[in-house]
């Protein structure tokens, strides 16, 4: 049988039966329609501020005024302050009736069930009514067809009232993105979503900047917190280039803070050089995940990261580095470095051989040769190899009568690679034992079978 | 709304929901080798339909419109792929435990390996192999060169033929 045949009859043997599905064909009508409706909002929105724009110098500047004022925020911006606006420890409201009261003070865009975002430090307190009517007017969910988890951000609207009340609204931007005011799941929630994102960007243009919003960044913050989904690439004011390496051992990003002025050139190239259209191509190799993760004068974490040679951000767009920018970029990943995994009496066993591959990787044999127990004879490293790859199968401790202390055997699938030539795996056998200093080191390596894949 | 658009609107519906009845498990099955999980495929296949639904009118004949629907399924699912606010990123190496891991457990090896391609050759090899389209209707559907697709599916083959997953054992 040809590997062409055997992939057509295993990939036919290999679906399950669908399950039924009869309200499919409903689904996907309301689903075009949702995406209909949501096509008609953003237009309606976007030619709404197209009005604003012609409207507002006549209002501000009728006397004929060459540089008119900018607007004042039109609620009472001054009286309320962000703490006033909170989000809720309690998490949302489950109960209670299913339409916010005019009046707000404020809201507040907080974390929900879902991806982590992070949320903005500021409260919207200008146009809260526009975002409340928008809630309200939201149909209610017909669940009968069945919603399925496309995985995506959640969030909550904490509204706080005069009284000091607060009113929560709960969003899914995934399945059928519910929208839960009290005790009714209405729909579209990607719609208050968009609109407090736009609102809040619109009364931040009116404000400055708070004094004590946060004007560092580290590689970890973006996996901990999340992105701002209000902040922008070409905002930030400060920034670190991430490089993420591929390695076997658990390390994390290497990191390197870029000077103001390299900045100020990186995002300028970037004004100059960016594409809306130009997509990257689906698949590449390259060595390292890099990005630039930055924070903006708002304190909000953003980033543009680099995938097959262009850098991309969150909203499509794609830059193509010019000469000088490559300089900077090229020296920020020098700096960065590569990983260089340590090993200690807490590592494992499991960790000390995925720090002997890391290292032969990086081209550091005498690191990897100090991975090796010093009594065991002769480190037995490889010669001739472009990459190892290494893949854990199991783990066992050995009898006590082995000669070695707490003696270990890792079982994994090892290859060493040379270049682009097909090497297939072997079970590999690693045994280690703790030295002097109660670290693991290797004893022995033995090269097993090989593992005959595919056909 | 006049009766004659009424009229026409629920035609279409009618029409609509009896080819969904007809083609909707195909399509299910080719977004299931896509996506290896059973909520992913369904949601795969309802967005196609939906994107694909304003279509129907403007489309004569089933066929056409079938391919109408793999065509946006494919390229919706490269588009997920490439949808960075999912919280995805894309990569050549799948992790060792795919999201769709109970389906992957159930299904058996040969779905492990797919779900370590990088999803353009994993949508070449289900074109290819599972839908039987030759080389150049597969790069119609994917909207990509003839070329493109002859190299994607040599390097999805070697990596299947590489893989760990598929041990002769399996194969008896």
């Amino acid at each position: 049988m040809t590997d062409d045949q055997w992939l057509r009859d295993h990939l036919t043997s290999s679906v399950p039966e669908p399950p039924s599905a009869p309200g499919r064909a409903d689904a996907a009508r309301r689903r075009a329609r949702a995406a209909r409706r949501r096509t008609a909002a953003v237009v309606a929105t976007a030619g709404a501020v197209a009005v604003v724009a012609v409207v507002a110098p006549l209002a501000l500047g009728g006397s004929g005024s060459s540089s008119p004022a900018p607007a004042a925020p039109t609620t009472s911006a001054t009286t309320v302050t962000p703490e006033d606006v909170a989000c809720p420890a309690g998490g949302t409201q489950p109960e209670g009736p299913g339409t916010l009261p005019d009046g707000a003070v404020g809201v507040r865009l907080c974390q929900g069930s879902g991806m982590t975002f992070q949320g903005p430090a500021d409260a919207l307190v200008t146009d809260v009514d526009a975002l409340i009517d928008l809630v309200n007017e939201q149909p209610v969910l017909d669940m009968s067809g069945g919603c399925t988890m496309e995985l995506g951000r959640g969030y909550v609207l904490a509204f706080a009232y005069p009284d000091g009340s607060i009113r929560t609204v709960a969003g899914q931007l995934y399945g059928c993105e519910p929208l839960t005011v009290g005790g009714v799941v209405r729909s579209n929630a990607e719609l208050p979503w968009n609109r407090f994102n736009t609102l809040l960007a619109a009364q931040r243009r009116e404000l400055d900047p708070p004094g004590d919003a946060t004007t560092t960044v580290s590689c970890g913050d973006a996996a901990d917190l999340g992105l701002s989904p209000v902040g922008r690439a070409g905002e930030m004011t400060s920034a670190v280039l991430c490089a993420n390496y591929e390695t076997a051992s658990d390390q994390g990003p290497q990191q390197a803070a870029v000077p103001a002025d390299d900045l100020a050139i990186l995002l300028a190239d970037r004004v100059a050089r960016r594409r809306d259209t130009a997509a990257p191509p689906e698949s590449c190799s390259q060595p390292a995940d890099l990005r630039l993760l930055g924070v903006t004068a708002w304190g909000d974490v953003t980033e543009t990261y680099l995938w097959c040679g262009l850098w991309s951000d969150e909203r499509g767009h794609y830059w193509r580095p010019g000469a000088d920018a490559q300089r900077i970029l090229d020296r920020l990943v020098e700096e960065a470095g590569s990983p260089t995994p340590t090993v200690d009496a807490g590592s494992s066993a499991e960790d000390v051989v995925a720090a002997y591959v890391d290292l032969l990787n990086a081209g550091d044999r005498s690191g990897a040769a100090a991975l090796w127990h010093p009594v065991a004879g002769p480190p037995d490293l490889p010669t001739m190899y472009s990459r190892v790859d290494y893949k854990v199968e199991g783990v066992k401790s050995l009898p006590r009568i082995s000669a070695w202390r707490d003696a270990t055997l890792v079982r994994a699938l090892y290859r060493e690679q040379i270049r682009d030539a097909y090497v297939p795996y072997r079970e590999t056998s690693f045994t280690l034992g703790r030295d002097e200093e109660g670290v693991f080191r290797i004893v022995s390596m033995q090269l097993g079978d090989v593992v005959e894949t595919g056909r | 709304m006049d009766g004659a658009v009424v009229a026409r609107e629920q035609r279409s519906s009618t029409s609509f929901d009896g080819f969904v009845a007809a083609r909707g498990d195909a399509l299910w099955r080719s977004a299931w080798l896509l996506t290896g999980d059973s909520h992913l495929a369904e949601d795969l296949v309802q967005t196609a339909l939906a994107k694909s639904w304003r279509a129907w009118d403007r489309i004569d004949d089933e066929g056409g419109f079938e391919a109408y629907v793999r065509r946006v399924l494919y390229t919706t699912y490269v588009s997920w792929w490439r949808r960075r606010w999912t919280g995805e990123r894309p990569t050549e190496d799948l992790p060792e435990t795919a999201s769709a891991a109970p389906d992957l457990a159930l299904r058996g090896d040969l779905t492990t390996a797919l779900a370590r391609l990088p999803r353009g050759q994993r949508a070449v090899v289900v074109l290819r192999y599972f839908e039987d389209l030759t080389e150049r209707q597969a790069a119609e559907v994917l909207g990509c060169s003839v070329g493109t697709v002859k190299s994607q599916t040599a390097r999805a083959m070697t990596a299947l033929r590489s893989s760990p997953s598929l041990r002769p054992e399996e194969d008896a």
